[in-house]
């Protein structure tokens, strides 16, 4: 008896141990850290074998910081020569739908690069980036194929792999296959797939894709779908669309030739040479929805730490040797950006981020990837010209706009492109100066907000900002509606709501969306929530209207009241001290965008005294006349004197000057002159 | 080393006792790049003279308002611009071409070289200068086509470094 009290004794107390020790390890997250997310294998049948790991080696948290759905164990080997990669892919999925799963959509996005594919063909139709394909090359090839799927439990299910294509119907495109099972995955339930497949890269295009001695391996392996609203969300791949995946763990293997520099997403946690002259790289990345990789022999390396929030992290930059003499001012931008964000969106949690200079002439510049992103930069770039600070910054934004808050980027391609536009524009402003963050050269200047708002009137009427990436006119509309058009109307929100207001609704879509898949909704319900004001008039014309703004003054004049006793008396000498003017100031709505104006209008009398009249009106008639009767002259008049409005159409026809100011146009025309002559010149010196 | 003294100091020599046929060039140069920067003038002062945010040209340059300028469908395209540039840059050309033989007789002449003698050597040696304007254009055309083809091979050759560069947007 008194064995069996001592037995029951020591299992008492090791119970009670155990239960202290997780009620401290609960208590002790980091701060700034997000509530821990629920454990991927909760359910008692989930765990053992099949789970999704809760490692946190790539991350400066003590917990894992998102729904892990799914987790990548990836064995890859890379051909130089050939280009291709030979891998293995055991994939772990859990499924928290709420539903049994019977099939699995997966894409293959490197079968976008054949002749017949949606995106070859949305290229032709709508233009591109980088690649025109007036003509054909082999070089342009690219494909992603699965040799064998095998289902843990289910055996060998190649043969149930069927191409689909849910947006266009386009049966020679292979970006998306789907599996069906044998038996559906109940809910809450982990599967495995062990996936054998074969990469081949194209010359880079879309920023994935090899030149020369470069790779970068960007969308390159079979990524399993979203469930998403109560359905598979797998978009076929379409010249402009991103991507979108769930968060998890990553585990891959990089077996590379021995010469080459490599970079990856996450954490490098292994590294070995292998005995035919190939080294294997082991990376692990934690909470994030994608991994992406390069070489080349050429990379010079520079690494640094950076202590952020919540711990530090490890600054890896990877510079072409031509471009070493730029690496400060990549670190710089860098560190300056995230000082930023960590401080006005809130904090990044990862322990690593490499910057890629990608090879020149190549297409794989400005992309981003979870804790992994490419700048742009060239030989010649004078400190005046921003070029690599605007790259760098805005695709280290999307480690925010898309890493973090991951929006789906086929269907609200403007809420990461768009929002980390805007971002962009604050960025760079607080950095380089409101005027001059693109460039600040020889007397030259210009901003990032200018920009933006011309990337965005030059296609003002063509589309609404909120709708499928793939369904805008054409690749200028795409590009000036995500971006240009997002920031341009977000910038104008801060006129509305006040700037404080706009930081803080942008902070707090930050924190509460962080590491999951917002819709639009979400983010403008966030802005009404915050800033306490029903925006929907502004949302509705803004973001899922196609409406263009743009007011102008229409006429601008005063004439003396007594106008007529001049006519009758002209020997009457003019007392202009006391002349009486009538003045009238003409607003006018040209487009279909209505919305409140100020209007300044400035007075000046015969002793040179100006007085400055404000006067609101609410925008929603097609014109509108102020009239005054004063001892001044009208002598300008200006709609939005603040300029807090980014979206009008035209600036030019804002204002009103009632005498003509010359001075810009003999600036301009003197620049033409000089231009002239010079070309006139050198082509006679060169005759000579 | 007195030989080059002697060239320069001559050459010098020359152009400053013949002064009048620089202020004269400048003066071709002023007019023909006035009449060349008049499609941009008309098209400028129609939306420039009158607004306030022209004032972003004139307090430094702000080339966004430029490219916006630009972009106005009232501006015109930049044909009408550019075109009216070209074409007396081109006169500039002709007319160098016509008035440099005569230059050059006035800098190989000890005296002043009168007015009739001056446009006698224009036309006297006119055709000789057009050829030699041919050829070098020929010979250019040929070097510029060498020095392409050079850049491509070395371009497509793997492990070389490769210069370029180009303006983008993130867009």
């Amino acid at each position: 008896m008194m064995r069996w009290r001592v037995v029951a004794l020591v299992v008492l107390a090791v119970l009670v141990t155990i239960t202290v020790l997780n009620r401290k390890t609960v208590t002790a997250a980091p701060q700034g850290a997000p509530p821990a997310a629920k454990s991927a294998s909760t359910s008692p049948a989930a765990r053992g074998a099949i789970s999704i790991p809760d490692t946190t080696l790539a991350v400066n948290s003590s917990s894992p910081l998102s729904e892990r759905v799914v987790h990548y164990e990836i064995d890859a080997k890379y051909d130089a020569a050939k280009r291709t990669v030979d891998a293995t892919e055991v994939l772990t999925y859990h499924n928290v739908t709420g539903q049994a799963l019977d099939h699995f959509p997966f894409h293959l996005y490197q079968n976008a690069f054949q002749p017949n594919a949606t995106f070859v063909r949305d290229s032709k139709l709508m233009g591109s980036r980088d690649v025109s394909y007036e003509h054909w090359e082999d070089k342009y090839y690219g494909s992603e194929t699965i040799k064998s799927i095998e289902v843990d439990g289910q055996g060998d299910l190649t043969q149930n792999l069927q191409f689909i294509s849910p947006d266009d119907g386009n049966k020679d495109d292979k970006t998306v296959v789907d599996l069906h099972l044998a038996k559906p995955i109940a809910p809450g339930m982990n599967v495995q797939f062990k996936i054998a497949f074969q990469t081949k890269f194209p010359e880079t295009q879309a920023r994935s894709g090899w030149k020369r001695d470069f790779v970068l391996g960007g969308q390159w392996f079979p990524k399993v779908g979203v469930w998403w609203h109560g359905a598979w969300n797998c978009h076929q791949y379409h010249n402009t669309t991103e991507f979108f995946a769930d968060f998890g763990v990553y585990d891959v293997k990089l077996t590379v030739p021995q010469y080459e520099v490599v970079g990856a997403s996450g954490v490098q946690v292994d590294e070995k040479s292998n005995s035919d002259n190939t080294r294997t790289v082991t990376y692990h990345g934690d909470d994030i929805h994608d991994f992406a990789w390069t070489a080349s022999p050429r990379y010079k390396v520079r690494e640094s730490t950076y202590q952020a929030q919540m711990g530090p992290i490890n600054l890896r930059f990877l510079m072409q040797p031509a471009h070493w003499s730029q690496v400060d001012r990549h670190e710089k931008i860098t560190r300056e950006t995230l000082d930023r964000f960590e401080k006005w969106y809130g904090p990044y949690p990862y322990k690593t981020l490499t910057v890629v200079d990608p090879e020149p002439g190549s297409a794989a510049g400005g992309m981003e990837y979870p804790t992994f992103i490419t700048g742009d930069t060239s030989w010649f770039m004078p400190k005046g010209l921003h070029e690599p600070e605007l790259v760098v910054e805005h695709e280290f934004g999307h480690q925010y706009w898309y890493g973090m808050v991951a929006t789906n980027e086929f269907e609200d391609a403007w809420m990461d492109e768009g929002i980390n536009s805007y971002t962009e524009v604050k960025v760079l402003d607080s950095i380089l100066g409101k005027n001059t963050s693109i460039l600040n050269l020889l007397g030259a200047a210009m901003g990032e907000r200018e920009l933006q708002r011309l990337g965005y009137i030059s296609v003002a009427d063509r589309d609404p900002m909120a709708q499928k990436a793939y369904e805008y006119y054409n690749d200028n509309s795409y590009a000036g509606m995500t971006y240009g058009k997002t920031a341009s109307i977000l910038l104008t929100l801060e006129g509305i709501i006040g700037e404080d207001t706009m930081a803080k609704a942008m902070h707090a879509y930050f924190m509460k969306y962080r590491f999951t898949h917002p819709t639009k909704e979400d983010f403008l319900k966030t802005i009404e929530e915050v800033s306490g004001k029903d925006l929907r008039w502004y949302f509705n014309q803004a973001v899922y209207g196609s409406q263009v703004y743009d007011y102008e003054i229409l006429d601008a004049h005063s004439f003396p009241v007594n106008w007529y006793e001049e006519q009758k008396d002209k020997k009457k000498k003019k007392d202009d001290d006391n002349t009486v003017y009538q003045s009238y100031v003409s607003l006018h709505r040209k487009e279909d965008f209505a919305m409140p104006v100020i209007v300044e209008i400035v007075f000046r009398d015969s002793k040179n005294h100006e007085e400055k009249v404000r006067e609101h009106w609410d925008g929603q008639s097609r014109w509108i006349r102020f009239a005054y009767q004063k001892k001044a002259k009208v002598v300008s008049a200006e709609i939005d004197p603040d300029h807090t409005v980014q979206i009008d159409r035209n600036n030019f026809n804002n204002s009103y000057l009632v005498e003509p100011n010359t001075k810009a146009t003999y600036k301009l025309n003197n620049f033409w002159m000089f231009l002239t002559q010079w070309v006139g010149q050198a082509l006679a010196w060169w005759a000579v | 080393m007195n030989e080059k003294k002697g060239l320069l100091a001559g050459g010098f020599g020359m152009v400053s006792h013949n002064k009048r046929y620089i202020f004269w060039f400048w003066l071709l140069s002023l007019v023909l790049g006035g009449f060349g920067a008049t499609g941009l003038r008309e098209s400028a002062h129609a939306i420039l003279d009158h607004s306030l945010y022209a004032q972003k040209l004139t307090q430094g340059f702000d080339v966004g308002v430029y490219v916006e300028l630009l972009m106005r469908p009232e501006f015109g395209p930049m044909n009408s611009m550019t075109f009216p540039a070209l074409y007396f840059a081109f006169l500039f050309l002709i007319a160098t071409a016509l008035f440099l033989p005569g230059i050059f007789s006035g800098y190989a002449s000890t005296y002043r070289l009168p007015r009739e003698d001056f446009f006698r050597a224009c036309g006297r040696n006119l055709w000789r200068f057009i050829r030699i304007m041919i050829i070098a254009a020929i010979v250019m055309g040929i070097v510029s086509g060498i020095l392409f083809a050079a850049k491509g091979g070395i371009s497509r050759r793997p492990g070389k470094a490769q210069m370029n560069f180009c303006l983008s947007h993130s867009t």
